[in-house]
Parts: C-alpha cells; sequence; structure tokens
C-alpha cells in the first residue's frame, strides 16, 4: 500500500468514524418537515382540479411552452369548433325545404283520399283518364312500387312527420280540408316526374305502369314518348344480365 | 426476518414509526455527508430532506439485501443529491485538466493520531472542486472513470483534482498541528 493509499485510508477512517450527529443538527424540526412533505404529496396529486390545471397549464410551461401560449392554443381551438358549428347550422335548416318542395306538390293537387294517406312512402301514382272532357282525371291509382327504391312522390299526413313541416304547410292543408266536399269533381293527380325512372329497374316498373295504364284507360303524365321503344330494349338487356348474373 | 428488513418493509407499507427510526439511525452520519459537499448547515438539511423524501418515496422499489445495502444506498442519494444541488447553485468550478496529476508524494508515513474531527474540518475548508473530488474518491469510493462521468469532466482532470486536494488537506492539518501529515 502505498503512503498516498495509507494517507486515504487514514481519513476515510476517520470520517466513517464520526457517527455522532452534530450538535447544530435541527433532527426533529427536519423530520417535522419531511412528515409533512412525505404526507402531504397524495393528497394535492389526488386532486382531480390540480391534475387538469397541472396537465393543461404546467406542463406545457415544462415543455418550454409559456403559460399564454397553452391558453392562446386552447381558445383557437374553441373557436374553431364554433366556427365549425355555425357553418353546419344553415345546413341542418334546409333539410325541411325538401318537405316544402313535396309539400307544395300536394297543394297543387286536391286532398289526397285516405287510401293514399296509408299507404307507405314509396308508391306512384298514376291519374286515370276520364271521358268527361271537363274532368280530366277522376281518381287516382296508387300501385305499390315497395320492390323498386323509388322514393318519389312521398306523402304523409302532416301528423305522422317525423320531422315537422314548414308553417306554410299545415295552413294549406287546412284550406284543403274544407274546400273537399264542393269540389268532388275536381279532376285529381299525382305528378310524378319521368326524369326520376332512370335506372334500370325503374324504367321496368315504369314499362309495367305504362302497359297497365293502358289496359285500364289511365294515362301517365309527362311520360317520355322516347322511352317506350328503348325501355323494351333496356328492359331485355335487363332481363337478359339479371338471368345470366342473378346475383345482380 | 432481519430487524431491518422487517423496518424496510414497514416503511414500504407507510409506517410513520418506522419511517421515524429509519430516520433517527441515519440522519447524523448522513447531515455529516451532505455538509462535506455544500459546507452550509442550511443546505446540507436541504439536501437531507430532499434525500431523504426521495428514499421514502422509492423505497418500495427497494430490494433488501443486507443491511450494508440499504446504507450504500442512501449514501448514493444523498450525494447525487448534493452534487445536483452544487450544480444548481453552480457552486462546481469549471475544472480544467493538469498535468499535475499523481505528483504529490508523501514523503513520510502519516501520523495515526489523526483526529477525526479535524480531517472533517479541514476537509470542509477544502475549495468546492477539491473537496468533491476528494469526497468522492476517498470517502466514498468512487474510481477517477465514475467521478468524470459524474462530474462531466475527463479523468484526468479528476486525478489532477485529487492530487491537489490532498497536497492542500496535507498543509491544512500542518497548520493545525499534524506535522507529520503535511510532509509534502
Amino acid at each position: 500500500m502505498s503512503k498516498q493509499d495509507q494517507f486515504d485510508e487514514r481519513v476515510r477512517q476517520a470520517v466513517k468514524s464520526l457517527d455522532d450527529t452534530p450538535i447544530s443538527f435541527r433532527q426533529t424540526e427536519l423530520w417535522q418537515q419531511l412528515q409533512s412533505e412525505l404526507h402531504a404529496a397524495p393528497t394535492n396529486e389526488a386532486s382531480p382540479a390540480r391534475v387538469l390545471i397541472r396537465k393543461y397549464f404546467v406542463m406545457p410551461t415544462r415543455t418550454g411552452l409559456p403559460v399564454r401560449a397553452s391558453i392562446t392554443a386552447a381558445a383557437t381551438v374553441l373557436l374553431l369548433i364554433a366556427a365549425g358549428l355555425g357553418w353546419q347550422w344553415p345546413r341542418t335548416e334546409k333539410v325541411p325545404l325538401a318537405q316544402n318542395k313535396i309539400k307544395t306538390t300536394e297543394t297543387a293537387t286536391a286532398k289526397p283520399s285516405p287510401k293514399l294517406r296509408q299507404s307507405p312512402p314509396r308508391r306512384l301514382i298514376v291519374a286515370r283518364k276520364t271521358s268527361d272532357k271537363t274532368q280530366k282525371f277522376a281518381d287516382f291509382q296508387v300501385i305499390d312500387n315497395d320492390a323498386e327504391p323509388m322514393t318519389i312522390a312521398v306523402e304523409k299526413p302532416a301528423s305522422q312527420t317525423d320531422n315537422p313541416p314548414l308553417a306554410l304547410a299545415p295552413t294549406t292543408a287546412t284550406v284543403l280540408t274544407e274546400t273537399q266536399p264542393e269540389k268532388k269533381t275536381k279532376p285529381k293527380f299525382k305528378v310524378v316526374h319521368a326524369n326520376e325512372l332512370d335506372s334500370y329497374q325503374r324504367t321496368e316498373v315504369a314499362a309495367t305502369l305504362e302497359k297497365e295504364a293502358d289496359n285500364n284507360g289511365f294515362i301517365i303524365i309527362n311520360w317520355r314518348k322516347k322511352t317506350e321503344q328503348p325501355s323494351e330494349n333496356t328492359l331485355l338487356t335487363w332481363l337478359k344480365n339479371k338471368s345470366s348474373n342473378p346475383i345482380q | 426476518m432481519n430487524q431491518w428488513q422487517n423496518m424496510i418493509e414497514m416503511c414500504q407499507q407507510g409506517n410513520r414509526f418506522a419511517q421515524n427510526r429509519l430516520y433517527e439511525t441515519f440522519a447524523g452520519r448522513l447531515f455529516r455527508l451532505c455538509m462535506r459537499y455544500v459546507r452550509h448547515q442550511q443546505e446540507a438539511e436541504e439536501v437531507l430532506m430532499n434525500g431523504f423524501l426521495k428514499f421514502f418515496r422509492g423505497l418500495p422499489a427497494f430490494e433488501y439485501r443486507d443491511d450494508n445495502s440499504l446504507e450504500v444506498w442512501l449514501k448514493r442519494i444523498m450525494v447525487n443529491e448534493a452534487l445536483m444541488h452544487l450544480r444548481r447553485q453552480k457552486a462546481l468550478p469549471v475544472f480544467v485538466a493538469s498535468d499535475e496529476a499523481d505528483d504529490w508524494v508523501s514523503a513520510e508515513t502519516p501520523p495515526s493520531d489523526l483526529d477525526a474531527e479535524a480531517i472533517y474540518a479541514a476537509i470542509l475548508e477544502l475549495p468546492t472542486g477539491y473537496r468533491t473530488v476528494f469526497n468522492l474518491y476517498v470517502v466514498e469510493g468512487y474510481n477517477h472513470e465514475e467521478i468524470a462521468k459524474q462530474l462531466n469532466i475527463n479523468v484526468g482532470t479528476s486525478k489532477s483534482q485529487l492530487s491537489k486536494a490532498r497536497a492542500m488537506l496535507q498543509q491544512k492539518l500542518k497548520n493545525r498541528g499534524y506535522e507529520q501529515a503535511g510532509s509534502v
């Protein structure tokens, strides 16, 4: 062992032999302070408000961002959310306008028959041709069209509608109800635009309806004549496709 | 089951009596350890308190092996805490590498009657850089690689600081009347 090591060893032993507590050391006071620190910490951490504040305001400062920056960021996010809601608000109000369109159609016609009221929404209504020239259309014929996905001429009474109609619609309906007994011979018809029938399936249904209408003395208003011949072709093509590929 | 092992388990369960017993056993020794690094009583108490807080909070993860392991762990916590305190206070000087490492050779055998309190007092009088390296190497038993890593210096600097610390301590002891220890 060198003299350096001997010196070091002597010093080490001397220092380790100092086991007594220095007089100046405030052992009891320090213990009390330590106890308060030790047992105060869990209650502080358990507070949810403290956790939230630490998460959103204190933690960003530790990562380098000032508190004002985090507040500004939070305010910006809130502003963006509010702006997004405001932009969406008129869109949600536009939804009844579609119903208004339907109601406008109803006002142009007479009061629908009870049969029509009870009918499900997916129906195609065709007016019947009459011999009376003044009275062009005597009645409706309602043909069930549930098998095909057509969504035209949705007819619902005001009380049964899921969404409340516009304010004008009920007043028009009441007027029509009052005038109904006086005008029994007034032609009743439902306008269904043939442009709606643009798919093959719809074309098939339309062709079927057209045949039935001819047989029964009905006419279809605003029916495109050009679809008569092509409809057969398209129908045949569609039937061929259907027979060759039954999944479709 | 060992008495200390039982005490540690009670401390791990948050038993205040056991915590107090453990504190009273080691507080005096550890306070002196802290004093050797930070020198001022108030700062030493602060370091001791922070060290004990870390100890009690980290105790659930402590695995008892023997009584010595507990004391070693406590001392290591206190030393780390003291070094952190010195860094925070910017008390650690900028160490400059020197070629004077291990240039001190004691010509004579150091006296056997070295008073512990005198040595302790002389260590406290050393400059912070010398004192830190001397404490880490001589008293705590760290090697130069560990010291260099702890203080973010190179090994040569650690050696030179230790050499200068030894020389200065010898001189201080000589001034206190220990002529043999002061022979450089």
